[in-house]
C-alpha cells in the first residue's frame, strides 16, 4: 500500500516549518555591492593553464599558430 | 511579482546605472526573497541566495527586455539561484516546531524527520517542484513559468518527486 496524493502532501506540510514569504529581509544591497565591485580570483588552475601555455609556446614556438587557430 | 518599476529606470539598469539597480532591487528584493524562502526553507540561506540572484540579474542584464516583465525574469534567475543553493547546502529545511526538550518524544517526531529526510534526498530540480507544488500549494503554471519549462515537464516531475517520496518512505514504514 502506498500513500495517497493528500496524504503525502498533508505529510509534507507538517513536516516542514511554515515559512512567511512576506518576512522582511536582511538588507543585502552593500553585500551585493561589495561582490559587484570586487575583481574576480586569479585562480591556481589560471596560474598552472598559463605557465603550461607559456612553457610549451617556448619549447615549441610553431605551436604558436595551433593556439592562434584555437582563439 | 509588481513592475512598479517604470521602463526608463529598467533601461537604465540594462544600461549598468548602478543606482538604477539599486531602485530595482530596493522595489523587488523582498518579493524574491518570499520565493526564495518558499524554496530553500531557511532565512539564511535566503539571504545567500538573494545576493547570488540579484548578482545574477546584473551580471546578465543585457539579455533582459526592458519592456516585458522584470519580475517574471527576476523569479527565474531567483529559482536557478535558489536551485543552487539547495545543490551547495541541501540540509537547510527546517523541521515543523519540535516539543519542548525536557517533553517525552513524540512518534511525531521521527516520522517528520523521515518525511524531511526523503526531501532531502530528491535532487533539486524535483525537490523543487514537490515543495512549490505539494507544501506550498503553487499553481503548476506558475512554477513551470518559475522554472522556464513548459508545464508538463512540471507534471512530469511532480509525478516522479511523488513516487520517489512514497518509495522513500514505504521502505521507512510510513504508510496509511
Amino acid at each position: 500500500m502506498t500513500l495517497r496524493d493528500d496524504e503525502l502532501q498533508r505529510l509534507l506540510q507538517a513536516a516542514l516549518s511554515p515559512v512567511d514569504p512576506a518576512a522582511q529581509p536582511r538588507d543585502v544591497w552593500v553585500e551585493l555591492r561589495d561582490r559587484l565591485d570586487s575583481r574576480p580570483q586569479w585562480s591556481l588552475v589560471d596560474t598552472a593553464l598559463a605557465a603550461g601555455i607559456l612553457i610549451a609556446l617556448l619549447l615549441v614556438p610553431e605551436a604558436l599558430f595551433v593556439l592562434a587557430l584555437h582563439l | 511579482m509588481t513592475d512598479e518599476v517604470d521602463e526608463a529606470v529598467l533601461r537604465r539598469f540594462v544600461d549598468g546605472d548602478r543606482d538604477a539597480f539599486e531602485a530595482v532591487y530596493r522595489q523587488h528584493h523582498r518579493e524574491v526573497y518570499g520565493w526564495i524562502l518558499r524554496i530553500v526553507r531557511n532565512p539564511a540561506a535566503a539571504d545567500d541566495a538573494l545576493v547570488d540572484a540579484f548578482w545574477r540579474a546584473y551580471r546578465s542584464r543585457a539579455r533582459f527586455d526592458a519592456s516585458r516583465s522584470f519580475g517574471a525574469w527576476m523569479r527565474r534567475i531567483a529559482t536557478n539561484a535558489a536551485i543552487d543553493q539547495l545543490r551547495r547546502n541541501p540540509l537547510p529545511i527546517d523541521l515543523a516546531a519540535q516539543p519542548e526538550p525536557e517533553a517525552p518524544p513524540q512518534p511525531d517526531v521521527d516520522v517528520q524527520r523521515h518525511i524531511t529526510s526523503a526531501l532531502r534526498s530528491l535532487p533539486p530540480r524535483l525537490r523543487i517542484v514537490a515543495v512549490l507544488a505539494l507544501v506550498e500549494e503553487r499553481p503548476l503554471a506558475e512554477i513551470a513559468d518559475a522554472l522556464d519549462v513548459p508545464v508538463g515537464t512540471v507534471k512530469s516531475r511532480l509525478f516522479r518527486a511523488t513516487r520517489a517520496l512514497r518509495a522513500t518512505l514505504a521502505r521507512l514504514g510510513i504508510q496509511p
